[in-house]
């Protein structure tokens, strides 16, 4: 059973990163069309507001405000309250190896992106699978992805992981359906998070919410393999990781099954 | 003239307020089920919304976000109408099988060329994320397929 599906597709450029809204139809009708404008629209606004509300390079933005000692900011704006004890609470989850106060100040870069992909997403993008036509919605931020099918279709999403040794190709792909899905490697970029010395390179999580898949990954990074291993088992992972000495390893919902097949 | 910049001043804090007030509202209709301990605290906020950017000493407390976690809001307490002291407090969910609902998805693992997958594949996830590097750029060719074969390979 065979079935082909349409793309539509559109990239946004903010904050330096490429931003892939792709959408799955059944057929590309004139309302569909006028649909995927308009939250493309949507979609480009919303980044907007988050770059200028969270934007550590910003001198206005709230997150420089509360560095700058105006706290009552956490009070006089629910997204950022929102972000703040989110930041909070991913720093217990994972030990305190996903850090927003790392370097002294508060600076919850490395979750603000998940966070603004997986909140647009579930406000704007999901209700477009009420749509007879439209069988999958995806949101791509600079590798950090959330997915969702209609479940009445055979729909699903392949995700290609990139190889962090060898360019130009790809360690494995996941078939998602309502998935979050976030990579965190040495070159990644506004983490801002310290990291133990270990041979770790490139950790992948899925997870339901990408906000969480983005802050494993992230505290993946910064804890090594040998203390995320344990992270894994405790918090029942699913991803995989790849170590310059030990090559991939695969684990699926805490289960680590080494792979030396590939 | 200055009457003027007020007056435009107060609209514009009107705007805002209602367009927060729109934005709590789109909120609301997916975290249906706030806890009664931070609706009633809640409302203690929204009084000190109105009342601008001065707040009177005592504790105040955030919206409730709901997460996978359990529901987390902030906490302050304003001491001579400054912030002395954040908390952040934290509901974690009683129910206990929180913890066992990651996504199950196994994948297919295989190291290849991607141009061989490409037709199949539609995101790349990665860690070189800038625009014009490298994942953008293997992204810029999933991008340019109009159609997938959405089969399962493993199928």
């Amino acid at each position: 059973m065979k079935n082909n599906y349409q793309l539509l597709t559109n990239v946004i450029n903010k904050m330096n990163v490429p931003f892939t809204i792709r959408i799955a139809v059944k057929k590309q009708t004139a309302e569909v069309k006028n649909i995927f404008n308009k939250i493309i629209q949507d979609t480009k606004l919303w980044l907007e507001t988050i770059d200028t509300e969270f934007s550590p390079f910003k001198s206005d933005s709230l997150v420089t405000k509360f560095r700058n000692g105006n706290k009552e900011i956490i009070l006089q704006s629910d997204r950022f309250g929102e972000v703040y004890s989110l930041s909070s609470l991913a720093k217990d989850e994972t030990e305190g190896f996903f850090n927003p106060f790392f370097d002294g100040g508060y600076n919850p870069t490395g979750l603000v992106k998940g966070w603004a992909i997986e909140k647009i997403f579930n406000q704007k993008l999901l209700l477009l699978l009420r749509q007879a036509e439209i069988v999958g919605v995806s949101l791509n931020g600079g590798g950090d992805i959330q997915t969702a099918v209609d479940p009445k279709s055979d729909f699903q999403w392949f995700v290609g992981i990139e190889n962090p040794q060898k360019a130009e190709t790809i360690i494995g792909q996941y078939a998602l359906k309502n998935s979050g899905i976030a990579t965190s490697g040495l070159s990644k970029r506004g983490e801002h998070i310290k990291r133990v010395n270990s041979s770790i390179q490139q950790v992948t999580v899925v997870a339901d919410s990408l906000t969480e898949a983005d802050v494993w990954a992230t505290a993946g990074m910064a804890a090594g393999t040998d203390k995320f291993l344990q992270l894994i088992a405790k918090n029942q992972l699913s991803g995989i990781l790849v170590d310059k000495k030990i090559g991939e390893v695969l684990f699926e919902r805490g289960d680590v099954q080494d792979d030396q097949a590939s | 003239m200055k009457k003027i910049i007020g007056y435009l001043l107060s609209i514009a804090i009107a705007i805002s307020v209602m367009i927060d007030g729109f934005i709590i509202f789109l909120k609301g209709g997916r975290q249906t089920q706030a806890t009664q301990n931070s609706s009633s605290l809640t409302s203690n906020k929204s009084q000190c919304r109105s009342t601008s950017t001065q707040f009177k000493d005592g504790t105040y407390t955030g919206k409730s976000t709901k997460t996978k976690w359990g529901d987390v809001q902030v906490q302050a307490t304003i001491k001579n109408g400054k912030i002395s002291v954040i908390n952040v407090l934290k509901y974690p969910d009683t129910n206990g099988h929180s913890k066992n609902i990651n996504a199950k998805a196994l994948p297919i693992y295989k190291s290849e060329a991607l141009s061989a997958q490409s037709s199949k594949i539609q995101h790349i996830s990665g860690a070189t994320v800038t625009f014009g590097g490298f994942t953008g750029s293997l992204q810029d060719v999933l991008n340019k397929a109009k159609n997938t074969n959405n089969s399962n390979p493993s199928a």
